[in-house]
């Protein structure tokens, strides 16, 4: 018996090794998501990313639209199916890092290296256009992103010298700019996703300030998320990029330093967090953007990757 | 797919001995299992025994055998110049066409070549669209169009081929391919089963003048007069004017005059379909090197459809007086006069010239017998000019001189490049000297400008090799991990291995400087450096750093230089303008393309900042180290000179250092390098360091010495040389010939009469600055021929030297030949014999770009592709779930009997038919019957165990109650044998006099009470419900 207790002993340990050996890449090893499936792959076909920068989820038919370094825009159905494949206009300075989808299913890009943002239909029909250079009221330096209020205002947040969030009326009027000042707790370096709730409050990822920060529709700054961070989870953002929120009324931000996905409760409380480094089927590397879908669905932007992680949360 | 498994493939097969364990757990086995009853038994062994089998297979690396008929195919697209436009066009709609057929699981993959191979598409799958090809026609241009390439193509889409399909290699093409042998490629292909289907391309140009050669002499004299002898080749009677430019030395080129008395400049001429050859005569008018190019221009052009072939250039040596070119600063001519006036009077030529204002190349620099570099950074020389230097020392025979300052040797940025190669010092310094060191930092944001990564690496490459191995460097990049360290901040000690790192860096997208200037700023700090610098190179979009970070580096003088690099707009330079400007470093901006070339010469340039500690500025007094040529009549003492640069003598055969200084280090050095000669002298700057020495008598005399030793031999006399260039390959015949005093020249073994069984050592330098190796063999009595391909376009030097040459001088031959346009043009129709062969030999097809040719291409005809996959992770995975049954097994009992009696008496109750006490009596009578049987047995297995069991009845000691630890077990349930009743009875009870009686029922389920016990309990309750319906 006691030679059977030690081969039992070295058995236990031989698979506990070898878990823990591979456990790096063993697929399938999530934090509290169920990964269903992704797709893109590297390359310029149709369905294929080349570093895809932006994803935003349709809130009207739960479309997934995906903008890449190629400066294609790419409509997928919710379940990952390539429908259509559209171009930005300009391409040479620059290609597109943001894009954000309406109520009315208008597809608006903050056209980044073209100081200025253009609205698509869901076909790819451009619709219009706004936006100059400079570092004047109402004009951009790299617009990142766009976001509506439930007043119908408009919100274009920019980095590059002017990083601030400039306000328009739904006409593309300027009405003001706030989070303008460095002195100021509401300065954000490099303010990277816009987001605004039902509550009509802004919420912003501080990129390289590594924060999220609310204000109020006057350009009020409101404080930035204290977040609790579990005890056994690496505490604090780094470089948070994508900002979404669920059905469930939680934020999903896409932590891009750290690799992974983090669910917030608006309390700041952390709800979940899913990623681990990889390349591996369900790992993710840098990813940019994050976006809700319908239910418990969540699509990962796996920019490094050149993929769409699609989990169930 | 289709999946096959196998385990015939392991990766480690040595793993399966772990299997022979499984002996060893038999005999366990046999010990420990027959407790848990023979079904349970033979189980739990199997369990046991298929995790280790599992583990093992895991362990050995067992693959899964995967078999695809899934197709992709690669285009190969030919977009050399010698493919008309329209072809071109019908091409690329052919390829989006042809993928049309492909199917769902089929990829396409597309590759487009020239004298470079671009890979335009990556293996996609069909889209939307219903094509393979994701790229609408017009295709992008290639990047050396005036080559065809297409061995190079061939490797480049075996390397692309994904190994899990059927891959199929589609090459359209004119075939004329002038770089590489693609039949061997393609052998190659064949070798990893990837057949090579072809589609030539007609190439059938109209009415063609092609300029086929220019005989032109390769040496001549001053004042002489000399002819060319122009060849063109026309389809058809046509007529035209043959002009010819001159460029002397390195001067501009100009029209010469052909016909003084006549307006025109260029010679009329009448062609005649085939080879129509010209004479005209020229005079060589001055002692340098002459380059002529003749053009054709048709009267009609349609007579002549490329326009790039009629073109041929000629190259003539004209040996003049022994020049020496002195390079120095525009601002330094006044210092470098106190040198350049030291060889005048010692009867030197000297050609003084600020090296912004002239171009280096091989070709140019043969007009001098040496350089002299005074005192000038590395950065004003480009990487070429650098390997022109080199060449012309080492394959060319000249001579070269370096001379010291705050801009020479190591300090001004010379370490590592290929002039230090040629020198008799290196430029860095012993590990083990003490001197300050310098720190760089380089934050890396290179990946936004096109070929980001490689010039990422390269200007990394360029700058490390810049600094000493006393230097510290590191580089910070962004990878997926976040801000990291891709070269820790360490000593350029072993520069192999940091430049191993280097390559493998990827550098991405940055977005905030902040964060790597701050781990930049922390590790310059932390090391013991004297000078710190750090250098940005981004496009400029990351966010600014912090004040507060500008002002700590202020304080600890740590300077940064920026470089933008194709920013997207005018916005993004201001933050590297204001980090330059504010750390007192400087700013760079390249906005177009190809202004990336500059930029290892920016890096060696910022580089050098931290190699102020290699001059080391105090008085000292040079002492002889040994009485070398270049000292003869010239002895002690010397005067003082003020300062010098550190080096390090090169340990080689040949290296001598007259000088030094009193440190030991070397002070004047000179050498053989092969075919030249090189001379360092680490002090210099006159005005600074060396005003004693310019005072000094014999300032000019070491210096005339120094220059002559190096200087280049004057070409051999008695040597006739001509050129041939025939296609693409150019032939050097070299014929000796008897001397002037009509002596018999004759080789060693005195025989010919001529210079015969000379051991030449050939050399081929391209216009790339390329030196190779070429073999020249004697064809005839005196006579030796040397056959080269010359497969650029550009100035192609020969050389030739022998040691043993007529009355035992060492032979110097050299001369030149000018490929006047590229191969690419001189085919004017296609060369399908070339793609057949391809198609041959790797076993592929024939196609043409019809409706047939469309079809074929993704036709499913190839045999299915076997690959294999890894199946480690599944195996470990069945290990984990299959020891969780094993344990499962072994410690939870289930039985079967039970099970089946009970499934019974569900199924007879859904059946119905029967009275509940029925059946209920038969159940009884069946379980009766059972436990009889069972109890049976194992009163017969447990032997005399069982008779203790009896025991209180005979007053013996009664057995002690079961543990509450005791798990259940099977061993346990034997125990109570014989009688149910007295095995539970109660007359056990009866002799436990102190045992006290239970109170109430919730004391009989107490925790007391052993599992075994509540057990018995049970059944005893069971068994008396029994009796009562019975008696019912």
């Amino acid at each position: 018996m006691k030679l059977e207790r030690i081969i039992f002993a070295v058995l236990l340990l031989a698979t506990g090794g070898a878990v823990a050996y591979y456990s790096g890449s063993l697929p399938g090893m999530t934090r509290a998501a169920e990964h269903r499936f992704n797709f893109g792959g590297i390359g310029r076909g149709n369905g294929q990313f080349e570093y895809p920068r932006a994803l935003a989820v349709s809130p009207v038919d739960g479309c997934v639209f995906v903008i890449d370094k190629t400066a294609r825009v790419q409509r997928f159905s919710p379940d990952g199916k390539h429908e259509l494949t559209w171009h930005m206009p300009e391409v040479k300075n620059g290609k597109p890092t943001g894009i954000f989808i309406d109520q009315q299913n208008q597809i608006w890009v903050p056209d980044t290296h073209y100081a200025r943002v253009i609205g698509f239909d869901r076909d790819g029909n451009e619709l219009f256009s706004f936006g100059e250079r400079g570092h004047g009221p109402g004009q951009f330096i790299f617009p990142t992103s766009v976001a509506i209020d439930s007043a119908g205002f408009i919100y274009v947040s920019e980095y590059g010298g002017n990083d601030r969030v400039s306000k328009f009326t739904p006409e593309f009027e300027y009405v003001m700019s706030f989070a303008d000042d460095k002195a100021g707790a509401g300065w954000m370096n490099r303010p990277q996703t816009l987001l605004i709730d039902d509550d009509d409050i802004i919420w912003a990822t501080d990129s390289c300030g590594h924060r999220i920060c609310r204000f109020d529709t006057s350009g009020k700054f409101l404080g930035a998320l204290d977040i609790e961070w579990p005890a056994d989870e690496k505490s604090g953002f780094s470089y948070p990029f994508g900002l979404d929120e669920d059905d469930a009324g939680r934020l999903l931000v896409s932590d891009r330093g750290n690799n992974r996905i983090v669910r917030l409760q608006k309390s700041g409380k952390v709800d979940g967090i899913w990623g681990l480094a990889g390349r591996a089927e369900t790992q993710i590397r840098q990813p940019w953007a994050v976006g809700a879908g319908d239910g418990s669905r969540v699509y990962c932007l796996d920019s490094w990757n050149n993929r769409v992680q699609v989990i169930d949360w | 797919m289709s999946e096959l498994f196998t385990l015939s493939r392991f990766d480690r097969p040595w793993a399966l001995l772990i299997l022979g364990l499984a002996v060893l757990m038999w005999l366990m086995a046999r010990r420990s299992l027959p407790g848990l009853g023979p079904v349970r038994g033979k189980l739990a062994a199997f369990m046991r025994f298929s995790v280790l089998a599992l583990l093992v297979l895991a362990l050995a690396g067992t693959h899964k055998i995967l078999k695809n008929d899934d197709l992709n195919v690669m285009y190969l697209a030919d977009f050399s110049k010698s493919v008309p436009l329209d072809l071109r066009r019908e091409t690329e709609n052919f390829i989006v066409e042809s993928s049309r057929s492909m199917k769902e699981n089929d990829k396409a993959t597309l590759l487009t070549f020239d004298g470079r191979t671009n890979i335009e598409q990556l293996p996609s799958n069909k889209g939307a669209s219903g094509t393979g090809i994701h790229r609408d026609p017009p295709f992008p241009d290639g990047q050396r169009p005036d080559q065809t390439n297409i061995s190079q193509a061939i490797r480049m889409a075996i390397a692309c081929m994904p190994p899990d399909m059927n891959n199929r290699m589609v090459i359209i093409s004119d075939g004329n391919q002038n770089v590489g042998d693609a039949v061997t490629e393609a052998r190659s292909a064949k070798t990893n089963k990837l057949p090579i289907d072809v589609v030539p391309l007609p190439i059938q140009h109209g009415d063609e003048v092609v300029f086929e050669q220019m005989k032109v002499p390769p040496y001549a004299n001053k004042h002489e007069q000399i002819t060319l002898r122009p060849i063109l080749r026309s389809d058809r009677a046509t007529t035209g004017e043959i002009r010819i430019y001159r460029r002397i030395g390195d001067r501009q080129e100009e029209l010469i005059d052909l016909v003084p008395d006549n307006e025109r400049f260029g010679q009329r001429v009448q062609l005649n379909p085939g080879r129509n050859p010209f004479l005209l005569t020229l005079p060589i008018i001055e002692a340098r090197s002459h380059e002529f190019r003749a053009e054709f221009i048709p009267d009609d052009p349609k007579a002549d459809v490329i326009g790039e072939n009629n073109v041929v250039r000629g190259f003539t040596n004209v040996e003049g007086p022994p020049t020496v070119l002195f390079l120095g600063q525009a601002d330094a001519e006044r210092e470098d006069s106190y040198l350049v006036e030291a060889l005048k009077r010692e009867k030197i030529r000297v050609v003084w010239k600020a090296k912004e204002s002239v171009t280096i190349s091989t070709a140019a620099l043969q007009d001098y017998s040496a350089v002299i570099l005074s005192n000038i950074a590395a950065e004003n020389f480009s990487a070429d000019e650098q390997r022109s230097l080199a060449t012309y020392v080492r394959d060319l025979g000249g001579g070269l001189v370096m001379t010291g300052g705050d801009q020479g040797f190591g300090a001004g940025g010379w370490q590592g490049s290929p002039v230090e190669e040629v020198m008799p010092i290196r430029f860095d310094v012993d590990s083990v000297r003490q001197i300050p060191r310098g720190a760089l930092a380089i934050v890396m944001h290179s990946c936004e400008m096109p070929n980001g990564n490689k010039w990422g690496v390269e200007t990394a490459v360029a700058a490390l090799k810049t600094l000493s191995r006393l230097d510290y460097f590191g580089v910070v990049g962004w990878g997926f991990n976040g801000f990291h360290w891709e070269v820790k901040m360490q000593q350029a000690s072993d520069k192999d291995g940091i430049i191993r790192k280097i390559r493998n860096m990827q550098n991405a997208d940055m977005f905030d400087f902040q964060t790597p200037m701050n781990m930049a700023y922390k590790a310059l700090m932390a090391t013991n450096a004297s000078v710190r610098h750090m250098i940005i190179i981004s496009d400029g979009d990351p966010s600014a750093p912090t004040a507060g970070l500008i002002n700590r580096m202020r304080g600890a003088k740590i300077t940064c230089s920026t470089i933008s690099i194709f920013p997207h707009g005018s916005m993004e330079i201001g933050t590297l303008k204001k980090i330059a400007n504010q750390t007192g470093g400087k700013y760079y901006s390249l906005s177009k393309p190809g202004d990336e070339k500059q930029l290892p010469k920016i890096f060696i340039k910022e580089a050098r900042i931290v190699r102020r500690p290699l001059l080391r500025e105090e008085p000292f007094v040079p002492q002889l180290n040994f009485q070398s040529d270049v000292l003869t009549g010239i002895g002690g003492p010397f005067p003082q000179l003020r300062g010098y640069v550190v080096t390090t003598p090169r340990k080689a055969m040949g290296v001598e250092i007259p000088l030094r200084t009193n440190k030991g280090d070397p002070l004047l050095a000179h050498w053989q390098c092969e075919t030249g000669r090189a001379v360092a002298f680490t002090s210099g700057w006159w005005e600074h360091w060396g005003q004693d020495w310019t005072e000094w008598p014999s300032y000019s005399k070491l210096w005339a010495q120094s220059v002559r030793w190096c200087m280049k031999q004057g070409t051999a006399a008695n040597f006739d040389v001509r050129t041939v260039v025939e296609g693409d390959n150019v032939r050097m015949i070299i014929e000796s010939m008897e001397d002037s005093a009509g002596k018999v020249v004759a080789g060693e073994d005195g025989g010919s009469g001529f210079g015969d069984f000379l051991q030449f050592d050939g050399r081929v330098i391209a216009p790339n600055g390329e030196a190779k190796p070429v073999r020249v063999t004697q064809i005839g009595p005196g006579q030796y021929e040397a056959v080269f391909k010359a497969d650029q376009k550009g100035t192609w030097l020969i050389t030739a030297g022998a040691s043993g040459g007529p009355n035992e001088k060492p032979v110097q031959i050299r001369t030149g030949v000018t490929m006047a346009y590229s191969p690419e043009f001189r085919d004017l129709t296609s060369n399908e014999a070339l793609l057949r062969e391809v198609a041959d030999v790797s076993g592929g097809r024939v196609l043409s770009m019809d409706e047939v040719g469309k079809a074929a291409i993704f036709q499913h005809n190839l045999p299915p592709t076997i690959s294999r996959e890894p199946i480690w992770d599944f195996l470990l995975k069945l290990a984990i779930f299959t020891f969780l049954l094993d344990v499962a097994v072994r410690r939870i009992a289930l039985d079967p009997l039970q099970w089946l009696l009970r499934a019974r008496a569900r199924l007879a109750s859904l059946a119905g038919g029967r009275g509940r006490g029925e059946r209920s009596v038969e159940t009884l009578r069946d379980l009766r019957g059972a436990r009889d049987r069972v109890r049976q047995d194992r009163t017969t297995q447990a032997g005399p165990v069982g008779k203790p069991a009896a025991g209180p009845s005979r007053g013996a000691v009664p057995a002690p109650p079961p543990s509450a630890k005791t798990k259940f077990d099977a061993g346990n349930v034997s125990k109570p044998t014989g009688d149910l009743a007295s095995a539970m009875g109660a007359d056990q009870a009866a002799d436990k006099p102190k045992a006290p009686p239970p109170k109430k029922k919730e004391a009989d389920d107490g925790p007391q009470e052993s599992t075994t016990a509540r057990l018995l309990k049970s059944k005893r309750r069971a068994r008396e419900e029994t009796d009562g319906n019975k008696d019912e």
